[in-house]
C-alpha cells in the first residue's frame, strides 16, 4: 500500500480565533468565547472533511521553543530550546544530533521538504554569500543559515532563521544560494511549495511518499501597514471600524494596536488563500486523498486582550490556544476532538497517523493523540492538562552569552480552567491566575484560591505531576513548595 | 461518537394545518412532544410548504425545485411512475455524498417504478433509486390503493401465489372485489368525493386492487410501525451521521387512529391522529434522546401543506371541529392560494447550536437543500436545487429575516408571490371554493393583494388601491417563472 503524504503547514501567531469556520455552527460551541470576523474559506473547507482540536495549545507559547517541542518530541527544557533563539542566547540551539521528526521521516523512507521559517538554530557567522558574517546585520543576531548538516534529514530547503520584513523576504535554498524574491513571503513560500508538489524543477524523489514542512511567517507582527500585507486582503477588513473587527470581551480598544487589526487580519486572510493555492495544488497532482494535511500555528496572538501589547508568551487563551485541523488521508466529514494537544504530542501523533509509530522514538516527553482521533469516543477519560511554561534569560557570562534561563511562570490548562503561577527571580510567587474557561473565556475573573480550596488543590496537583514527570526546573528546584505537593513536602 | 456533522431527521406531517398543535394556538388537541420540541427549539412564525397539496411540496423538498417546473409533480395516482428522476440531485443524494446514511420511513408519493409498475416484483424506481439507502414507506397515500408497505424494492410480506393487480380505471374495476360504490354497506366509514373504489379493512379508497392480502396493512397500527421502523434506523445508524426523512400520514384521510387515541380530542378523529402523531414522534425522540444523540441531531419538523376537514369520508371531522381553527388566523387550507395552504407549522431543533426562541424569518421547505448544504459542506452543482435559496443562517435562528419572496403554488400549478409583506395572487380562471372539500382555493378573475402585516387573514383585497405593487409583484412573479433557477 502507499505511504501517505505529509502537508504540515504552520504559520507563525496565527491565533486559533481567527478561523472563520469557529462561525459555523458546526464548530461554533467549541471557540473559546467570540470567534474574530474574518474570511478563511479554505481552511473552512479543511475543517469540513478534518479532525478539529479545539484545545491544541503552544505550551511555551513563543516561535523557537514551540518549534522546539514540535520536532523534538520533547518540552523546551529538554528540547535543547528553552527560549527564542539568538546569537547570545548559547544555551537555545536544536543541537545536530538530537533525533527529530524530520530526521525519522527521512529513515523512513519519506522525501522531505522545508519552506519557510526555522529559528531552531543559535545563529553562527556562516552566512553563505558573506564569509565570517552572520546572516543578520543586527546584533545580537537573530536571523540564521541552517547547513546541510544541521537539517534533521530534510532534502530540499528553502528556508530562513527568522525575519519580519513580510514583503521582501529572503531564503536560502538547499545549496545555500540565497533569493530576494521581493513578493509577500506566504505567497512566494506557496509558490515554492507548489512546485515541491508539482516537482517542477525536480525538486523532490516521485517515487517516495512525500513529507513538505511550510512554516510561513505571516501574521506574525509587523502588521502596522500596506508594507506588511497585501492590499487585495486588506480590502477585506479596510473599512470596517475597530468595534467590528475587535469582537473580543477582553479587548482594550484604547491600545494604539487597536488599529492595526485589520492588517493582521489580512495576513491572516492571505495565509488561508496560499494554504488555499497549495491544497489545490494537492488536488490536481491527485495526492489529496493520500495525504495527512495539518493546519497549525507555533502559538496565538492576544491582539489587544487583557490590555497586553505583547502578543504571546502568556497563559491567557489567545496566545496559548492555536488553531490545528489535520486531515487524515480519504477523510471525508469533520470531527471535533476536544483532547488536549502539547507541542511535544505532535511528532508522536504524526508518525502515528502515518503509520509510523513503530519508528518513533522512545522517550519523547510527548504521547500520541491519534487513538482520540481516530476511535469515536468522545468520553475518553479527561487529558491531565496542558502544561504552560514561560522562561526568560537567566545569568549571563562575561561576554554577554546567557548561560541558563529563569523558569518565570509555570501553569496548567484543563479543559475547563486555566491555572498559571509566576516568581521573582528569587522564586517568590508574585501572580497567582486562576480562571473558568467555561464561565468566563475571556479570563476576566481570576479566582481566588480562598473561594475554591478543592479546584485549586487539584489544579496544583496536576501542574506538579506535570513538572515532576517532564523533569522541568520548577520540580528539580522543588519551586514554591508551599503551593505545589511536590513528594517528600509535608503535602504528602 | 464525536464527528461534527449533525444528524438531520425531517419529521414531515401530512394536510397538518398552522393552528393544528397546541404549541401553535390549538387549544383542545394536546400535542407534548411537539410542544416540547419548539420549546427546545426555534418555532418559526412564517414556515412555510412549497405548495397547497401533498405531491408538490415532496417534491420541492427533496429537490429544491419549484413544482411547477416539472409538469408531473401533481397529486399523483399510486401507481404512478417516479416522478424524481435516477439522474436527478436529491436531498438525499447530497447527503449521502458527504458520508450520510440515508434514510426515508412513512409516506412516499413520489410515484414509483419507471412505467410498467408490478407490485410482485422487484421494483426499480423506488426510493433507494434516488438517494435513500434504506426506505419503508406506503406507495402513495393512505387513501390510494395498494394499500401495502413497501420494503426497500418489495412490497412486504406479499405471498407470491396471491399476486397484486392494481388499475385506478373504472372500467377495469375488479368485480369480484367489493368497493365502495356498490357495497356501502360493507363500510366502516362513508366515502365522500372519488374514494369510493376497493374496500381495504372496512374502508373504501381510491383506486382498485384485487390480490395480495397478506400484504395488506392495518390502518390502525400504520403510526406505531412507521415509528417502530424510524427507530431502527436511528439505531442501525447512531454511530455514523444519518439523514432520516419520517413522512407520518396522519392527519390524513382516512383517519383511523389506534384505538387508544380514539376520543383523545373533542375534534374526532382528526384531532385524534394527530395526538397519536404527536405520540409517534415523541417515541422517536426519546429515543433519539437515550442513544445520547439529540444534542447533535437537528430535528425539523413541518407539514406538506395546509388542513382539510371532508378530504373524501364522512368521519365527523366537520361537525366535531367546533371551534378549532386548523389554520389558526389564516384563510384556506388545502388547495389554497391563500395562506393556509401553505404557511404550515415549522419547528427546528438542534441543543448543539440552537436555543429556544421563536422566529419571524420568512422560510420554505424548499431552502432546506442549500442551508443543510451549506452546513455540512457540500457546494451544490450549478443546475442542482436551482430555486433552493441558503438561509442557513435564518434556519438556527440567526437571521431573523430569512426569504425576500417566494413563489407558492395551489393547485395545478397556479401560483402565488409573496414578499416580505405583501401576497399577490394573480388573476386564476377556475373555482373560488373546491366543490369537494369546501375549502376555499382562491382563485379569481381579478388579482388580489393583500398585506399580512395587516391582514394575516386575507380578507381586505388591495389590488384595485395599489395598482403599482400588483404590478411589481406579477413582474418579479414572471421573472421567477422565466428564469431556470432562482436561487
Amino acid at each position: 500500500m502507499k505511504k501517505p503524504n505529509l502537508l504540515y503547514v504552520f504559520p507563525d501567531q496565527f491565533r486559533q480565533m481567527s478561523l472563520g469556520l469557529w462561525n459555523n455552527p458546526l464548530f461554533n460551541n467549541y471557540c473559546s468565547g467570540q470567534p474574530d470576523p474574518v474570511y478563511t474559506p479554505n481552511l473552512d473547507q479543511l475543517a469540513q472533511q478534518a479532525y478539529i482540536l479545539p484545545n491544541a495549545v503552544s505550551n511555551c507559547p513563543v516561535c523557537s521553543p514551540h518549534r522546539g517541542s514540535l520536532f523534538t518530541g520533547q518540552y523546551p527544557n529538554n528540547s535543547g530550546v528553552p527560549l527564542n533563539c539568538n546569537s547570545e542566547r548559547v544555551i537555545s540551539n536544536l543541537e545536530q544530533e538530537t533525533k527529530c521528526l524530520t530526521d525519522v521521516l527521512a529513515q523512513s523512507g519519506y522525501h522531505v521538504g522545508y519552506i519557510g521559517k526555522w529559528h531552531l538554530d543559535l545563529p553562527t557567522r556562516n552566512a553563505p554569500d558573506k564569509p565570517g558574517q552572520f546572516v543578520d546585520t543586527r546584533l545580537p543576531a537573530w536571523d540564521s543559515y541552517t547547513e546541510p548538516q544541521r537539517r534533521h534529514g530534510i532534502h530540499y530547503w528553502y528556508g530562513y532563521g527568522t525575519f519580519d520584513e513580510h514583503c521582501n523576504p529572503h531564503y536560502y535554498d538547499t545549496n545555500g544560494v540565497r533569493h530576494e524574491p521581493k513578493v509577500w513571503s506566504a505567497e512566494h513560500e506557496a509558490d515554492k511549495a507548489i512546485e515541491y508538489l508539482k516537482n517542477t524543477n525536480g525538486e523532490r524523489d516521485e517515487s517516495s511518499p512525500f513529507a513538505l514542512f511550510l512554516s510561513m511567517n505571516p501574521p506574525h507582527s509587523p502588521y502596522e501597514s500596506l508594507e506588511d500585507c497585501r492590499e487585495e486582503d486588506l480590502a477585506l477588513y479596510a473599512d470596517k471600524p475597530n468595534e467590528f473587527l475587535l469582537v473580543r470581551d477582553n479587548v482594550d480598544m484604547q491600545l494604539d494596536k487597536a488599529d492595526s487589526v485589520r492588517y493582521y487580519f489580512a495576513n491572516v486572510s492571505g495565509v488561508d488563500k496560499e494554504f488555499g493555492r497549495v491544497v489545490q495544488t494537492l488536488k490536481d497532482i491527485g495526492e489529496w486523498e493520500n495525504t495527512v494535511v495539518v493546519f497549525t500555528s507555533d502559538h496565538g496572538e492576544t491582539l489587544c486582550s487583557q490590555g497586553l501589547t505583547d502578543a504571546k508568551n502568556v497563559i491567557y487563551e489567545e496566545a496559548f490556544l492555536v488553531p490545528y485541523l489535520i486531515k487524515l488521508p480519504g477523510q471525508q466529514i469533520p470531527h471535533v476532538v476536544t483532547k488536549s494537544l502539547n507541542s511535544p504530542d505532535i511528532f508522536p501523533t504524526i508518525l502515528d497517523v502515518l503509520g509510523l509509530s513503530a519508528h518513533c522514538p522512545s522517550g519523547l516527553d510527548g504521547e500520541s493523540r491519534a487513538q482520540a482521533l481516530t476511535e469515536n469516543s468522545p468520553n475518553s477519560a479527561e487529558s491531565i492538562g496542558s502544561l504552560y511554561i514561560r522562561n526568560l534569560d537567566g545569568d549571563k557570562d562575561q561576554d554577554g552569552n546567557v548561560i541558563n534561563y529563569f523558569a518565570q511562570s509555570r501553569g496548567i490548562r484543563t479543559e475547563r480552567y486555566t491555572l498559571c503561577l509566576e516568581v521573582n527571580r528569587e522564586y517568590k510567587l508574585t501572580e497567582i491566575l486562576l480562571f473558568d474557561n467555561q464561565a468566563d473565556p475571556y479570563q476576566l475573573n481570576n479566582i481566588a484560591f480562598s473561594s475554591q480550596p478543592k479546584l485549586a488543590k487539584q489544579l496544583l496537583s496536576r501542574l506538579t505531576r506535570e513538572l515532576i514527570r517532564i523533569q522541568d526546573p520548577w520540580a528539580k528546584q522543588k519551586v514554591l513548595p508551599d503551593l505545589l505537593p511536590y513528594p517528600n513536602t509535608e503535602e504528602l | 461518537m464525536n464527528n461534527a456533522h449533525p444528524n438531520v431527521i425531517i419529521l414531515y406531517a401530512d394536510d397538518l394545518g398552522f393552528g393544528d398543535l397546541s404549541c401553535y394556538g390549538a387549544n383542545n388537541i394536546p400535542t407534548p412532544n411537539l410542544d416540547k420540541l419548539a420549546k427546545e427549539g426555534i418555532k418559526f412564525h412564517q414556515g412555510y410548504a412549497t405548495a397547497a397539496t401533498c405531491t408538490p411540496s415532496r417534491y420541492s423538498l427533496l429537490t429544491g425545485s419549484y413544482p411547477w417546473r416539472n409538469p408531473d409533480a401533481a397529486v399523483l395516482p399510486g401507481d404512478a411512475p417516479q416522478i424524481i428522476s435516477k439522474e436527478q440531485p436529491t436531498l438525499a443524494k447530497m447527503f449521502k455524498k458527504q458520508g450520510y446514511n440515508t434514510g426515508i420511513v412513512g409516506k412516499w408519493h413520489l410515484g414509483l417504478g419507471d412505467g410498467n409498475l408490478d407490485f410482485n416484483k422487484t421494483i426499480s424506481g423506488t426510493p433507494n433509486d434516488v438517494g435513500f439507502d434504506q426506505s419503508f414507506i406506503m406507495a402513495a397515500t393512505n387513501d390510494r390503493v395498494p394499500c401495502v408497505y413497501i420494503d426497500n424494492r418489495n412490497v412486504e410480506n406479499l405471498d407470491p401465489t396471491d399476486p397484486i393487480e392494481v388499475t385506478y380505471d373504472w372500467d377495469k374495476a375488479f368485480s369480484d372485489v367489493p368497493n365502495g360504490r356498490h357495497n356501502p354497506e360493507l363500510l366502516d366509514v362513508m366515502y365522500d368525493h372519488g374514494h369510493d373504489g376497493t374496500i381495504i379493512n372496512g374502508v373504501s379508497r381510491i383506486g382498485h386492487m384485487r390480490g395480495g392480502e397478506s400484504a395488506i396493512w392495518n390502518d390502525e397500527t400504520m403510526g406505531e410501525r412507521f415509528a417502530d421502523k424510524a427507530i431502527d434506523f436511528i439505531e442501525q445508524n447512531q454511530n455514523t451521521p444519518f439523514f432520516l426523512y419520517y413522512a407520518m400520514h396522519q392527519p390524513h384521510v382516512p383517519r383511523i387512529p389506534n384505538p387508544k387515541f380514539r376520543g383523545a380530542t373533542p375534534h374526532g378523529v382528526r384531532g385524534d391522529v394527530i395526538v397519536e402523531m404527536d405520540w409517534c414522534i415523541g417515541k422517536v425522540l426519546d429515543k433519539l434522546e437515550q442513544l445520547g444523540l439529540k444534542e447533535n441531531t437537528i430535528v425539523i419538523f413541518s407539514s406538506d401543506n395546509g388542513p382539510v376537514l371532508n378530504d373524501g369520508y364522512k368521519d365527523q371531522a366537520i361537525k366535531l371541529n367546533g371551534k378549532h381553527k386548523m389554520a389558526g388566523p389564516l384563510r384556506g387550507g388545502k388547495y389554497s392560494l391563500f395562506e393556509g395552504g401553505t404557511r404550515v407549522p415549522f419547528i427546528v431543533r438542534w441543543p448543539h447550536a440552537i436555543c429556544e426562541q421563536h422566529s419571524n424569518a420568512l422560510i420554505n421547505q424548499i431552502d432546506l437543500y442549500h442551508s443543510l448544504a451549506k452546513l455540512i459542506g457540500y457546494e451544490l452543482e450549478d443546475n442542482e436545487a436551482p430555486d433552493s435559496e441558503l438561509h442557513l443562517d435564518a434556519l438556527i435562528g440567526r437571521d431573523a429575516v430569512g426569504r425576500r419572496n417566494m413563489v407558492l403554488e395551489g393547485m395545478q400549478y397556479k401560483k402565488v408571490f409573496r414578499d416580505g409583506q405583501y401576497a399577490y395572487i394573480p388573476p386564476h380562471d377556475n373555482d373560488f371554493i373546491c366543490q369537494h372539500t369546501g375549502n376555499e382555493k382562491g382563485n379569481q378573475s381579478t388579482e388580489q393583494l393583500y398585506d399580512l402585516f395587516d391582514d394575516v387573514g386575507q380578507l381586505n383585497n388591495l389590488a384595485d388601491s395599489m395598482p403599482e405593487k400588483v404590478a411589481q409583484m406579477q413582474k418579479l412573479l414572471d421573472e421567477s417563472i422565466e428564469k431556470q433557477k432562482t436561487r
